[in-house]
């Protein structure tokens, strides 16, 4: 009886494999012949449009939506639509459908004049033209800020400048505070061995492929892996739509502006101002102990890009007396994009936004 | 508590292409987190730029030669349309502002799509129990 189970068991198993790998070779030629799926499919308008910085408004969903909407600022080093993947895998659409008015700072490629940039451009300038557009567009004085990665960063320090702004509640995800605590990167960009002086005045932006290889080389098997495993599910149409979405975002990395960079470097990378607290931009002081509006931040318990070491800190450095801090299991992009983020990110951070968007 | 384990070969294959890209990713991090690797990693950008410098230098007398503008004299061009850019956006929010004062109502663009009334209240604790 037993033998007999053995032996149906392992003539499952090997139909199942036959099975897969006819199914890999036809899907496979299908793969190699058809386009990359289509990103960024939500309807949404673009209500603004300067250089490197783009202002998109996201048509409603619902048919009542919150007072307060949202801005969403998107990490200077990639475009938005990991936001915004495909029906049903998007967090602006899941967004709108509970009721939100969303609006999403996205970035173009930094044209060569725009290689001056500097963080007192992101900060003191581009954020609050958009709040005031969002104010103007919406007729609402008050607006909920999200900030993911850099964009984290970047919203942080808009809110350490201005402790009158408009914004009455802030979200972070994955946004780094300790900077002496990025792992390589630490390493890599030390004062000791990189000249970043001599890199910017030579380059003017810092190109795409530059930035892409530092991402690459945090986890240089991983790219292989990662065909590998796509061969291995070539049967499943789900993972192989996933995966080429999450593929294609990663592939298309934005250079950076080269003032920027350089500020980034010497200023957060190098001296850590960022944790001491101690910024200054254009001549303010960007005082995190300022941020007194209701705060929430996601971490990722395995990032390799902002290490948990690196993120954990900055709710701490807030001045805020209502702080949520959310550390879930995943990496640095599967948090806001991947099933985990579905499940657990998404509707938490929906949750906390409705009590403070009414 | 140990893992069930499997003797199912794909599984097996699984688990040894995970483990390799652990070991991999270890010792690249473990070897590129080493002060040498830095340096070196610097001193060939630092070759690359040199070159990549050296060739745009004699780039940019052969456009001159030609009397074809370089990168640098489109860049030029791009940053002279940013400040134009930037005066009009300039206008753009002067006449915002003009056009408030006549009209509190005015928006900053005209919307194609309807937006729904703001009246949206958080669910209540109790009607989520």
């Amino acid at each position: 009886m037993a033998q007999s189970t053995e032996a149906s068991r392992i003539s499952g198993q090997v139909q199942t494999l036959i099975e897969r790998t006819i199914q890999r070779n036809i899907k496979g030629l299908e793969y190699i012949a058809s386009p990359a799926p289509a990103v960024g499919q939500t309807p949404k308008e673009i209500i603004h449009n300067r250089g490197t910085l783009n202002l998109y408004h996201y048509h409603p969903m619902a048919d009542e939506i919150y007072r307060v909407p949202i801005l969403m600022v998107m990490a200077t080093t990639n475009k938005s639509y990991i936001f915004d993947l495909a029906p049903g895998q998007s967090f602006v659409e899941f967004l709108l459908k509970a009721g939100f008015d969303v609006y999403v700072m996205d970035w173009n490629a930094p044209r060569p004049e725009e290689k001056s940039l500097r963080l007192t451009d992101y900060v003191l300038d581009f954020i609050p033209d958009c709040i005031n557009r969002i104010q103007r567009e919406s007729g609402v004085e008050d607006v909920s800020l999200i900030g993911y990665c850099m964009g984290g960063v970047l919203s942080t320090l808009y809110m350490a400048t201005h402790p009158d702004s408009p914004v009455t509640s802030l979200a972070c995800f994955t946004t780094p505070a300790d900077w002496s605590k990025m792992g390589l990167f630490s390493r890599w960009s030390s004062e000791e061995n990189f000249d970043v002086d001599r890199l910017v005045d030579a380059v003017g932006n810092v190109p795409a492929d530059m930035i892409f290889t530092s991402f690459d080389m945090l986890r240089p098997a991983n790219r292989q892996v990662g065909r590998i495993h796509l061969w291995d599910n070539m049967w499943n149409d789900e993972f192989v739509k996933s995966y080429r979405m999450f593929d294609r975002w990663s592939n298309e990395m934005l250079p950076l502006a080269g003032e920027y960079f350089r500020e980034t470097t010497k200023e957060l990378m190098w001296q850590n101002k960022m944790l001491k607290n101690e910024l200054v931009i254009n001549g303010r002081h960007a005082d995190l102990k300022q941020i007194k509006v209701p705060a929430f931040h996601a971490i990722a318990e395995h990032d390799h890009i902002v290490p948990l070491a690196a993120s954990k800190p900055l709710l701490d450095l807030f001045g805020s007396n209502d702080k949520t801090e959310m550390i879930l299991k995943g990496g640095h992009v599967s948090l806001i994009g991947g099933p985990n983020a579905v499940r657990r990110l998404w509707p938490a951070l929906t949750g906390w936004l409705e009590e403070r968007s009414e | 508590m140990s893992k069930q384990s499997s003797n199912d070969p794909t599984d097996i294959w699984r688990s040894l292409i995970s483990q390799w890209e652990q070991n991999v990713d270890k010792f690249a991090n473990t070897m590129m987190g080493t002060d040498e690797f830095s340096k070196s990693a610097n001193l060939a950008t630092q070759v690359q730029l040199k070159i990549q410098s050296a060739i745009s230098e004699q780039m940019t007398k052969q456009l001159s030669l030609m009397n074809i503008p370089s990168k640098e004299d489109v860049a030029q061009l791009g940053l002279r349309l940013q400040n134009i850019d930037d005066r009009m956006r300039r206008m753009e929010e002067t006449l915002i502002q003009l056009s408030k004062h006549i009209d509190p109502a005015a928006t900053s663009h005209t919307k194609s799509v309807k937006m729904p009334p703001r009246t949206k209240k958080a669910p209540r604790k109790q009607d989520t129990d």
